[in-house]
């Protein structure tokens, strides 16, 4: 089940190996850390005070209309612009296809006037269909949660609290469905947000404000509502309770190519989270401070997915075994208390005897123990990426290169016809990723290039063709005759220079979980409570527990990792 | 100055009707749908967006250039280079009357690669089409170590290692089209240029693309639909079935 040396030593930081870090169900268990996008979105907003105001609050008594929330930061002003309408139950969907949605919106940059306000209601409800500027850095839209928003505007407008029991279940009243960004529908550009906008220019900044500003206006619009049904009863949500109330969000594969896309940036990911565990256990040892936090963050660790409700009967399992696994740890490390010498020799026990969601959920829960000491990497989660061909290579050094980095690439036997069962492909309904199976399913023809493995075989296939005389050939010459291999050449010699280069599996095998890679990719959004509809797509919650709006100014503490439920409820209900 | 008065023509333009305003990387990802279209896998259809979105980013008309020529890429679809003849002194690619916008890059691959190995490579093009495709690959590949000059019929071209920009000069009399990479510029023959004023120099190009990247790229709505229909060829059609292959 495990690897025998899950670390290696060709750093002076005792980095785990890619073969044990980049295996896909490892990243697909993996969870938020101090490092997470939304972490460090919110640490800036608090640190640096930003000013959120409404300058338009044009709703009617049912909370349709528009609003705009002018953003202050020390570099710039900035406007958030959102359309609410009234939709019908039979149109709300979290699929990307979906043509209509409860809330449309909109990150800007600077002021807005009429006009402006206007170019942006022609565009921005009509989303994909729509064309906004290079002054917009996100689209993205929302709608109501079935489950919660009418239960919540029910009981405020009554007069009472919402049950946190039923808050507990869903931990959102709104949830985001696509948040674009980089580029889209006539965007900013990364590299201009990059440049001129920097106070969002970390990976996912601007998107992950916009779902920030998405949770604030839902629990806006939750206490409009219930005021404007009844102005006399009508209570304002309790503080803890929004505080409780997160984003919702719905991620299907759309997001899977992003990961097979840019490999370089997934690495450099991958590497600062590793080097964050690497760091704390060759430079922190375990004391009497940081075993009473590690055991404080193990058990609010264990409630938060206790608490956790989704009917994925696979992921209920898994949250219950990694609860039951992690609180044996604890037990362990009780026993152990006076013995434990340093953190390797946690992780190592946790390697050897739990499964992989329990081991990464104690490397999380180490780099919050120590999150001040891992801050200063949040400067190099951005990087250029850029795949330029090495022409003057030689060939036997590609295969070198191959034979060392892709091993496991090259130990699918793809003859076999489970193994390039799936097929990946982008339907004509708004380019929508989906799977197909060849055997059943149309498209085969106009398949996505996903799988690095089965390309990297065929590279690897038509090298060794090359009699050995031949081998010192440049792979300019060799790619001069085989123009379909320059691709795969190209990433090949590029994730050469990185330490993860490549996720590793087999995105064409019959039993494929693209689930694992959403999961990665949402990770590192800072996302959880992960709850599965199926193989394909996953709900989860953004933002639950975070600071509000209103907690700006206040001292902050970056410690909303694993949300639980707050304890007032009974005092409330 | 210069700067603002093009960033306002620029933003001007974008207002008129049949222009849409769009980001690098929409313009990049359709790019490469219009190849993948074109040519499947059995190409770096990447490579060769690269190439006309590079010239379409540093205002050297990427995409009219591309437009004019879609209808000769559309009807020839096999556009393998026979292997070039080698010698000491040169190599030479017959294009076979083919667009340089297919395979630029993997002749500049050869060129790059005999010039890192040997010092200085000379290629000589012949039967191309499209030569300006060879700045867009130079522009974009920003090697590392050589410097790169293209001799043309009607452009010469001179790029410096780490460079994103050629300079561009006009009027050239070189009846082939030849490419000379070396590790020291001093080796390159650029009699052709000597006493030639540029017709396009770095500051403009950076310009160009410093104002695109902060405003966008106008290009003409029609282009964008021709474009995008070829694009949509690699798209599959939707059914109820395959609905199911993203998750219901």
């Amino acid at each position: 089940m495990f690897e025998l040396k899950p670390f290696s030593n060709n750093t002076d930081l005792p980095m785990r190996s890619p073969k044990t870090v980049m295996d896909l169900p490892r990243l697909g268990a993996l969870y938020p850390y101090p490092l997470s996008f939304m972490r460090c979105l919110l640490r800036r907003v608090m640190k640096e005070m930003w000013g959120i105001k409404s300058t338009i609050f044009n709703l009617d008594e049912e909370g349709f209309g528009e609003v705009v929330y002018e953003i202050t930061t020390p570099n710039a002003i900035y406007s958030y612009v959102i359309f609410s309408k009234k939709l019908s139950d039979s149109k709300r969907s979290d699929r990307v296809i979906a043509e209509d949605w409860d809330m449309t919106v909109t990150l800007c940059e600077g002021q807005i006037n009429q006009d402006r306000l206007e170019f942006l209601k022609q565009n921005v409800p009509l989303q994909e269909k729509g064309r906004v500027d290079s002054k917009c850095l996100v689209l993205s839209r929302a709608n109501k949660s079935m489950r919660n928003f009418e239960y919540v505007i029910d009981c405020l407008s009554s007069g009472k609290q919402p049950n946190l029991d039923r808050i507990a279940k869903v931990g959102y009243i709104f949830r985001t469905t696509a948040v674009y960004g980089s580029g889209k529908f006539g965007m900013s550009d990364w590299d201009n947000l990059c440049n001129k906008y920097i106070d969002f220019a970390k990976p996912f900044s601007a998107e992950m404000f916009s779902c920030f500003m998405i949770r604030h206006f839902s629990l806006e619009l939750a206490n409009w509502v219930a005021r404007g049904r009844s102005p006399k009863t009508a209570v304002e949500l309790d503080d803890g309770i929004k505080r409780y109330i997160g984003i919702g969000n719905a991620t299907g594969l759309g997001m899977a190519p992003y990961l097979i896309k840019h490999p370089m940036l997934i690495a450099n990911w991958i590497e600062v989270r590793e080097k964050s565990l690497a760091r704390i256990i060759k430079y922190k040892f375990p004391d009497k401070d940081s075993l009473g936090s590690l055991e404080c963050l193990i058990m609010k660790a264990a409630q938060h997915l206790d608490e956790i409700s989704t009917d994925n009967l696979e992921q209920n399992q898994r949250n219950k075994r990694a609860v039951n696994e992690v609180k044996k740890c604890l037990k362990w490390i009780t026993a152990k208390n006076k013995t434990i010498v340093n953190w390797q020799e946690l992780i190592d026990y946790a390697y050897y005897n739990y499964h992989v969601e329990t081991q990464e959920l104690i490397n999380a829960i180490l780099t919050e123990v120590y999150a001040k000491f891992i801050l200063d990497l949040e400067s190099e989660l951005n990087i250029d990426e850029s795949y330029r061909m090495q022409p003057m290579m030689k060939l036997n050094e590609l295969k070198s290169l191959i034979e060392k980095n892709y091993k496991w690439a090259l130990s699918y036997d793809f003859n076999n016809s489970l193994s390039t069962e799936t097929f990946w492909y982008r339907s004509e309904e708004k380019q929508e990723p989906r799977l197909g199976k060849k055997s059943v399913d149309n498209g085969i023809e106009k398949e996505m290039m996903m799988c690095i493995a089965r390309d990297v075989r065929s590279c690897f296939n038509e090298i060794c063709d090359i009699e050995e005389s031949n081998e010192s050939i440049t792979v300019a010459h060799f790619a001069f005759s085989r123009p379909h291999l320059r691709y795969i050449i190209r990433r090949i010699q590029t994730m050469g220079s990185t330490q993860y280069g490549e996720i590793i599996a087999n995105l064409l095998d019959v039993d494929v979980l693209p689930i694992h890679l959403l999961r990665c990719k949402l990770s590192f959004f800072g996302v959880g409570k992960f709850d599965p509809r199926s193989k394909k797509w996953v709900r989860n919650t953004m933002f639950q527990g975070a600071p509000l709006v209103s907690d700006i100014g206040n001292e902050y503490n970056d410690t909303w990792c694993f949300p639980i439920r707050p304890k007032f409820s009974e005092k409330l209900n | 100055m210069n700067t603002m008065i093009l960033g306002v023509f620029l933003l001007g333009l974008s207002l008129v009707k049949n222009l849409i305003n769009i980001s690098f990387n929409e313009l990049l990802s359709l790019l490469s749908r219009v190849f993948e279209a074109l040519y499947g896998h059995e190409h770096d259809y990447q490579e060769m967006a690269q190439t006309i979105f590079w010239l379409e980013c540093h205002g050297h008309s990427g995409i009219n250039k591309l437009i004019e020529k879609l209808p000769e890429l559309e009807a020839v679809k096999n556009i393998y280079l026979p292997s070039p003849n080698i010698t000491k002194e040169v190599i030479t690619v017959d294009c076979c009357g083919g667009s340089l916008f297919t395979n630029a890059h993997l002749i500049c691959d050869l060129a790059f690669s005999e010039a890192e190995n040997y010092g200085t490579s000379k290629v000589f093009i012949i039967n191309a089409k499209d030569p300006y495709a060879i700045i867009g690959y130079l522009g974009s590949a920003c090697n590392n170590s050589l410097s790169s000059y293209l001799v043309t019929d009607k452009i010469s071209a001179f790029i410096s290692p780490r460079s994103q920009y050629p300079t561009i000069y006009s009027n050239t009399s070189c009846k082939k089209i030849q490419l000379t990479c070396a590790k020291n510029h001093n080796l390159i023959d650029m009699s052709h240029i000597a006493n030639l004023e540029p017709k396009l120099d770095v500051i403009k190009q950076k310009s160009f693309y410093e104002i695109a990247l902060k405003n966008g790229l106008s290009i003409s709505t029609l282009n964008f639909k021709k474009l995008n229909l070829i694009a949509d060829r690699i798209l599959v059609p939707s059914t109820d079935a395959s609905r199911l292959g993203a998750g219901e």
